[in-house]
């Protein structure tokens, strides 16, 4: 009883701070000094009073700012997020269009950067203050700290340019057209299509991308496993398994892990969360049609339906891992329950 | 605490290199004027795109500026930059956190959904919705940043003081009668401050980063600037042209790496736990 | 742990083998001859009722035809789905037979009912392209198979606005049954743009096939075609504007024709046997603008710090950050439309001593500092703020300190352009309907020149040759009188012409026909495959 009205006000908590994202989204958009009209306009129609008019009724911006407001939350609540300034279409259907595209990317750089961060972590934990964990901690610091369009480029010149081994921006090759939209996701689209060259070539595509972006999870993802362990091994529970004479590794995996583990979880989760907000860059330079590009354009043109529907997305993403995260820890942890 | 530091110094080399990175990068924004061969906004049609030789160590841009110059001197815009996002974004997201902490109750509960709303906000696009508002300016961008930033710094200072707050000599000072502003004052604060500076010297890296990161969105001073993020979007176009892009980015890489080892290394000193050997 | 990697590595390789097995029956395309082409996106419609940017003219030259058109680079425009047209004497009325034989995809007769719809449509949408309409007056159909277009007044560049993608011909039928109208209140009651997002009713050589945005747009041949066609059955257009992969894609086969290529990746071209290029010069033309306002413009408002500052540009940096093929004309009209005035010698252009005494004259002996206000748009590829750069260095050879202002074309920066609020800017222009009468908008009190605070007070000679530029129809009279309106605003012009930028376009040799075109920018139904 307790733990159902725990999650059911953390819902409700959801609702209101999703409310309030899209308030200070639509607040910013209207804090610019310009208008969306001047964004999608070409210069010469920009001087006809009468194009700059029609444009302003047909996407209301002819209302006073606070009925736009109201009109906008009401709308939100609808479930009905407006139509893209930008390009005339359903803000629900763009987002339906991109958002696929950048779940793909993170799923397998999420993947990457787990597999890769808890392999790194517990090595470097084990080998605690040798040379290999000070490696292991330079590596993890360095995928931190690489700027991700930096680090985009160079991967460019070196795997697609100098050595030529992987495609370049893009997900897919010139001479693929893209599969029947299925799923979305071009790795499974194509094989319904049952096109395995296709599958292989939009696999190709993924590599760069999601290794630029799996960089920085990988980093947090090194440092919480190690640390966490490091913790964990300091227990005197573990200390007993030591005593009893289990090998280190074999304390390691059976006992130490699955108790590290949990911290790390909330990384990965949280990871996850954040990559979808750090795509506008890898995206942009990847020439990937996915969330981050679409937010990006969204913002250069002033489109504030699409600002407000991506915004949202990404925020209702982060607060949905955070709740889930949270109600998790209290099934996990009995001392989080408590509190 | 000198001394500790020293210790760290001798016993943990990354700790080391990364002082010893941010000191070079330091003395070279100090230094620019001596040390850059060249002015950072000198054109020179006739040297465009010319690779790294010995009179252009880092070789030239699309305007036959000497990248090396510009790199040097892009590290004053990078380091103010960082130095005073991190200081501002530490003291106001501290003061937030401890006040919320210290009060708890609704009052704490209102003030930290405020500060996840703006967390769980892509700060990316965030920033650029602010830099779209205010126009893009160094200033302005900094300001983005803080605004940005500071949110987590609350989130890690109420933590802290939560459990600062339970403390004995908290009880005992409030036993004695002092009022609840002063003992947030004189015994929490104080207290709780050395975890948010470990944060910060980390964090620094972080701002840098992201500093460059609008920058290279075109969100940052006006051309012809050197700011680092700049400087690796002009090479977006040559990127055939590794050195454009590659000098730059290397200069922002070393810095983040520079105030990250310092960061870590500050964290092993500061965490008892972490001193125990396995 | 290890466990899970296992299991992952299973899944993995079933889907391998499912995928191996089912992929042999896969081999489409292979009869067909297809050409892929890559270009950039930053558009947002294929509805020509809609459509004003310059990548999708392509897609509307391949769909839809219009009743002139542009061939082999010609600025003349020749008959297309009009068979012959005559002017009424006082030139108010166009009366255009239309081709007999002429269908659309769907099989449909192309009418004057579908002309009338179609131009009615695009100026009722009251979007970006409606103001090419802007001297129709009405237009009526005594036949099916003749229109006459009634003027507001004179126009000589009628028949090259009748060219413009946005006046293509649609099939009325199909589109009015998918929500299109040409009524007075197209601009909230038409919903057709969703339709002609997705397919075309056109009358082209070409069908769209499917359009996904930022990624790519798919034509194959129109069954119907009622003309003689070229044998490229199919065109793949990838929406990937980046010079570097297009230049990859370009050598290795993949991309067939590369439409933004830049000076740099073309080197990389170079010596390469199946891949040609083109280096040309592209009527958007970037230039520096100073308001005549001196609340506004300052010292710029000066007309002789204006002529100073044109004598201190150095236009050969301008060009060699333009790219090879950039040229500066001489004046507002570009080279390549009759009437121009040429190309500027760029040798014999600069001459800074002449531009210090003219600062002397104007007494700024000692220099001044001025805002340079930018935004961040580029022109066919090249950052405007390049070009502000250049500017900046050449002007501190005079004293003159420019002190670059950055604003995003959102946020103020437009507004201030448009309501002629900016001191000193540099910009483009790029043509929209193919006729130098474009080029008039930089004279004093036109849309332009209204930007720069430049009013017609004062000139109103020039306003005078301005209306008879728009009522001569003779071009060779017409080409001497605009040569003589550039005269006039010589010496009083704010507006410095920098360059016209180049367009680098490389395509696979085994194409003919491949030409970069202003209108179209190639011209898809001119290519075969050898």
């Amino acid at each position: 009883m307790e733990r159902l009205r725990f999650i059911i006000k953390r819902f409700a908590l959801l609702i209101v701070m999703l409310f309030g994202v899209a308030t200070i989204v639509f607040v910013l958009t209207k804090l610019v000094p310009g208008d969306s009209a001047v964004a999608n306009l070409s210069q010469r129609s920009l001087s006809d009073p009468k194009i700059v008019e029609a444009y302003k009724v047909k996407h209301g911006l002819d209302q006073p700012v606070i009925i736009q407001y109201f009109i906008h939350i009401k709308n939100v609540f609808k479930l009905d997020l407006g139509t893209s300034m930008r390009t005339n279409q359903s803000i629900l259907y763009e987002l339906k269009r991109c958002f696929p595209a950048t779940i793909e990317l993170a799923t397998l750089a999420i993947l990457l950067s787990t597999i890769f961060g808890i392999f790194f972590g517990i090595i470097s934990a084990m080998k605690r203050n040798s040379i290999v964990d000070q490696i292991v901690r330079a590596i993890s610091v360095l995928g931190v700290s690489i700027p991700s369009f930096w680090f985009a480029l160079i991967m460019l010149y070196v795997f697609y340019y100098k050595l030529q081994i992987l495609p370049g921006p893009g997900r897919l090759s010139a001479s693929f057209s893209a599969p029947v939209a299925v799923t979305g996701f071009y790795m499974i689209d194509s094989l319904i299509e049952g096109d395995f060259l296709k599958f292989i070539d939009a696999l190709k595509h993924l590599i760069l991308p999601a290794s630029v972006l799996a960089a920085f999870t990988m980093g947090l993802i090194t440092r919480t496993t190690r640390s966490n362990l490091l913790d964990v091994m300091s227990t005197d529970y573990i200390r007993t398994a030591k005593a009893k004479g289990l090998s280190k590794v074999s304390v390691i995996v059976s006992h130490a892990l699955g108790n590290a583990l949990i911290p790390v979880l909330t990384v990965i989760g949280l990871g996850f969360g954040n990559l979808l907000g750090g795509m506008v860059l890898v995206e942009t330079i990847f020439n990937w049609p996915g969330l981050g590009q679409f937010a990006y354009n969204s913002v250069k043109s002033l489109d504030y339906p699409g600002i407000i529907g991506v915004s949202l997305l990404i925020a209702l993403n982060y607060m949905l891992i955070n709740t889930v995260i949270d109600i998790l820890y209290g099934t996990i942890d009995p001392r989080v329950r408590c509190k | 605490m000198i001394r500790s530091i020293i210790k760290l110094m001798k016993s943990n080399y990354l700790f080391t290199l990364g002082c010893f990175i941010c000191l070079c990068w330091i003395l070279a924004a100090i230094f620019a004027d001596f040390i850059a061969p060249y002015g950072p906004i000198t054109q020179d049609l006739s040297i465009r795109l010319n690779s790294p030789s010995l009179e252009h160590l880092f070789g030239t841009d699309n305007f036959g500026r000497d990248i090396f110059s510009r790199v040097i001197y892009g590290g004053r815009y990078s380091l103010l930059a960082g130095c005073v996002t991190v200081l501002l974004a530490g003291t106001i997201g501290s003061i937030y956190g401890a006040i919320a902490g210290y009060l708890g109750g609704v009052v704490d509960d209102i003030m930290m959904r405020l500060s996840e709303m703006i967390l769980s906000f892509p700060s990316l696009i965030l920033a650029m919705c602010i830099n779209a508002a205010l126009g893009s300016s160094l200033f302005n961008t900094m300001f983005a940043l803080v605004i940005v930033a500071w949110p987590t710094y609350a989130r890690l200072m109420r933590s802290v003081v939560l459990t600062v707050k339970e403390n004995e000599y908290v009880e005992a000072a409030r036993a004695l009668g002092a009022s609840k502003w002063r003992v947030l004052i004189t015994e929490i604060i104080p207290n709780s401050v050395g975890s948010v500076l470990i944060m910060a010297t980390t964090d620094l890296g972080n701002q840098i980063l992201m500093f460059s990161t609008l920058s290279f969105l075109g969100l940052g001073s006006a051309p012809p600037t050197p700011e680092w993020g700049m400087m690796v979007s002009d090479g977006v176009n040559y990127f055939n042209k590794f050195w454009v892009a590659g000098f730059p980015g290397l200069a922002i890489l070393t810095m983040a790496v520079g105030s990250n080892f310092i960061g870590d290394g500050l964290r092993d000193l500061m965490d008892p736990k972490l001193r125990k050997e396995f | 742990m290890k466990k899970k990697v296992i299991v992952l590595l299973l899944t993995f390789a079933m889907v391998f083998i499912v995928a191996g097995c089912s992929s042999k029956d896969n081999n489409e395309g292979a009869s067909e001859s297809v050409v892929v082409i890559a270009m950039g996106s930053g558009f947002s419609t294929l509805d020509p009722g809609f459509m004003y940017e310059q990548n999708p003219t392509l897609v509307a030259n391949a769909c839809y035809e219009t009743l002139f058109k542009f061939i082999d680079g010609s600025d003349e425009p020749q008959t297309s789905l009009a068979e012959s047209y005559t002017f009424s004497d006082d030139g108010l009325a166009l009366t255009i037979v239309l081709k007999e034989e002429a269908t659309f995809a769907s099989g449909n007769p192309v009418t004057s009912e579908d002309v009338k719809f179609s131009l009615n449509r695009t100026k009722n949408l009251k979007g970006n392209p409606s103001f090419i309409a802007d001297t129709i007056k009405s237009i009526e159909c005594p036949d099916e198979s003749t229109v006459v277009i009634n003027l507001t007044g004179q126009d000589s560049a009628i028949l090259s606005k009748l060219g413009y993608a946005s006046c293509s011909i649609l099939d009325s039928k199909v589109v009015k049954e998918n929500g299109g109208t040409d009524a007075e209140d197209a601009n909230t009651t038409d919903t057709a743009q969703v339709y002609l997002d997705a397919t075309s009713a056109g009358s082209g050589m070409y069908v769209l096939k499917s359009y996904t945005p930022d990624e790519e747009i798919i034509l194959e041949k129109n069954e119907n075609y009622w003309g003689t066609t070229t044998n490229v059955d199919k065109y793949i257009i990838k929406l990937q504007g980046d010079a570097n992969t297009q230049m990859m894609g370009l050598s290795s086969g993949d991309i067939d024709i590369a439409l933004n290529l830049t000076d740099d990746t073309i080197i990389e071209l170079e010596g390469k046997e199946n891949v040609k290029v083109q280096n040309e010069s592209t009527k958007t033309v970037g230039f520096l603008m100073m308001n005549e306002d001196e609340k506004i413009g300052g010292p710029v408002a000066n007309n002789k710090v204006q002529k100073a500052i044109s004598y201190a540009i150095d236009y050969k940096g301008i060009q060699t950050i333009c790219g090879t093929g950039s040229i500066t004309p001489e004046s507002i009209i570009q080279v390549g439309f009759m009437g121009s005035k040429g190309e500027k010698d760029v040798s014999t252009a600069t001459d800074l001593v002449k531009a210090k005494e003219l600062l002397k004259e104007a007494g700024y002996e000692d220099g001044f500092d001025i805002d340079l206000e930018m935004s961040e748009l580029d022109m066919e590829g090249v950052p405007l703020l390049d070009l502000a750069q250049i500017v900046k260095e050449d002007l501190s050879e005079i004293n003159i300190n420019v002190n670059i202002v950055q604003r995003d074309w959102v946020a103020g920066y437009g507004d201030d352009y448009r309501d002629g609020k900016m001191g000193m800017t540099i910009i483009y222009w790029g043509i929209d309907y193919n006729d130098p009468n474009v080029q008039l908008v930089f004279l004093p009190g036109q849309q332009v020149g209204l930007r720069a605070n430049w009013k017609e007070k004062g000139y109103e000679d020039i306003t005078k040759k301005y209306n008879d530029i728009l009522a001569e129809t003779d071009s060779s009279k017409r080409s001497q009188l605009l040569v003589e309106v550039q005269d006039m605003i010589e010496e009083d012009s704010p507006f410095v012409m920098l360059a016209q930028a180049s367009c680098h376009i490389g395509y696979n040799s085994k194409l003919t026909g491949v030409n970069f075109s202003d209108t179209y920018r190639v011209d898809v139904t001119e290519i075969n495959i050898q």
